[in-house]
């Protein structure tokens, strides 16, 4: 809901000399309010876990401890009851899938890491996405691209991930470990 | 509970007469979690024996290897003997490698005792080497019983793991050079990866 906000008013009045003539006066006021710019990103419909699987076990295929084969999440998810009162930015930032419980360096032809990509779809004409660029220990920046929406606008943010793989390299198999876990965060602002 | 909204404090000038300045502000991020999970996975593929470096070795029949000659015609001793076996394998965690002898030495597969001046059981070396380490399990024929040998290994590792199979020449289970019973001999080695 928006909140209106009214500036002072600035009210001046003409106080001139009582006239005791019988023309009519006028007095003329100025009022002023103003509505700032704000953005409000709502809430997640569901759980904000994304679990990943593949077609073997987990994250692997057990016959070579390789990324299994069609990496994918249990779907979509959504966030509800978004606005901006102006012209917006929105934006996304995913970090890689990290083996939680593996500590250091994992050995050569092996990865802790697991790169995908987010996309932020429904604010603006174009998704707004997140490649994650993890190596095998999961270290290296993510290549985000936003997206402006020139309107005010409020409704549904849809956010998907895809395109999964083994950081460092296709070849590499992943650590054993109960949790790799990656984070993906969602950016609304008020655009410049 | 009805869900909160991330609301950031709208941008606000304070009080102004007329227009707005605004500055540029953020809704508080939402933040979302990719979560997914790797079992303890170990492979070990089919033996295969390196026929090219090796020594008196004979017909090799998917996981049954042959010595050629297990004694020298003439004087019956033990003939040097060596190949490599290897295996494709994977461990996604920390584990060991544990390879065993069923017999503990190659034994005439008619045993009872050996006649005078004969020996009927040959010691040997079965060395594996796995993840840059090795170890040697010596099978010394002594008398039949199963004996292993176990390496651990700290990391996932994955590659190629090599048993070495050593027979020295004129090894038996008894004296040095004593010649061989004639007849069949055996052992079966097995070779496990797993945890630790």
């Amino acid at each position: 809901m928006l909140k209106l906000l009214i500036g002072s008013a600035l009210i001046a009045l003409a106080c001139p000399a009582v006239a005791l003539a019988a023309n009519p006066t006028s007095a003329t006021l100025t009022i002023n309010g103003s509505v700032s710019q704000a953005c409000s990103l709502g809430s997640v419909t569901g759980s904000s876990t994304f679990a990943v699987t593949t077609g073997g076990s987990g994250l692997i295929d057990t016959a070579t401890g390789l990324l299994g084969s069609n990496p994918q999440t249990d779907g979509n998810r959504t966030i509800t009851g978004s606005w901006c009162n102006t012209k917006s930015t929105i934006s996304v930032a995913a970090a890689p899938m990290v083996a939680q419980n593996f500590a250091g360096t994992p050995p050569s032809t092996f990865s802790k890491a697991v790169n995908y990509t987010a996309s932020v779809s429904g604010w603006a004409a174009s998704a707004a996405t997140s490649v994650t660029g993890g190596d095998a220990s999961g270290a290296g920046s993510s290549t985000n691209v936003a997206q402006t929406q020139t309107s005010p606008q409020a409704g549904d943010i849809t956010v998907a991930l895809s395109n999964f793989a083994t950081g460092g390299g296709a070849s590499n198999r992943l650590v054993a470990d109960p949790s790799y876990q990656g984070s993906i965060t969602v950016t609304l602002a008020v655009a410049p | 509970m009805a869900p909160v909204p991330h609301l950031f404090a709208a941008c606000i000038a304070g009080l102004m007469v007329q227009g707005v300045g605004a500055s540029a502000c953020a809704a508080a991020p939402v933040v979302l979690t990719a979560q997914g999970q790797t079992p303890k996975l170990c492979t070990l593929g089919e033996p295969q024996v390196n026929q090219g470096g090796a020594t008196n070795l004979g017909a090799v029949t998917g996981a049954s290897v042959d010595i050629a000659q297990l004694a020298e015609p003439t004087t019956l001793r033990t003939k040097a003997t060596a190949f490599d076996i290897n295996f494709d394998a994977v461990c996604n965690y920390v584990h060991k490698v544990t390879i065993s002898s069923d017999n503990g030495g190659l034994f005439r597969a008619t045993l009872g005792s050996p006649r005078p001046g004969f020996a009927n059981g040959v010691p040997y070396q079965a060395t594996v080497d796995w993840a840059d380490e090795e170890t040697v399990m010596l099978a010394p024929a002594a008398s039949v019983g199963q004996t292993s040998q176990t390496l651990t290994v700290g990391n996932p590792a994955a590659g190629t793991l090599t048993v070495k199979f050593r027979i020295d020449a004129g090894a038996s289970n008894g004296a040095a050079n004593t010649p061989l019973m004639a007849g069949p001999y055996r052992d079966t080695l097995r070779v496990t990866l797993g945890p630790q």
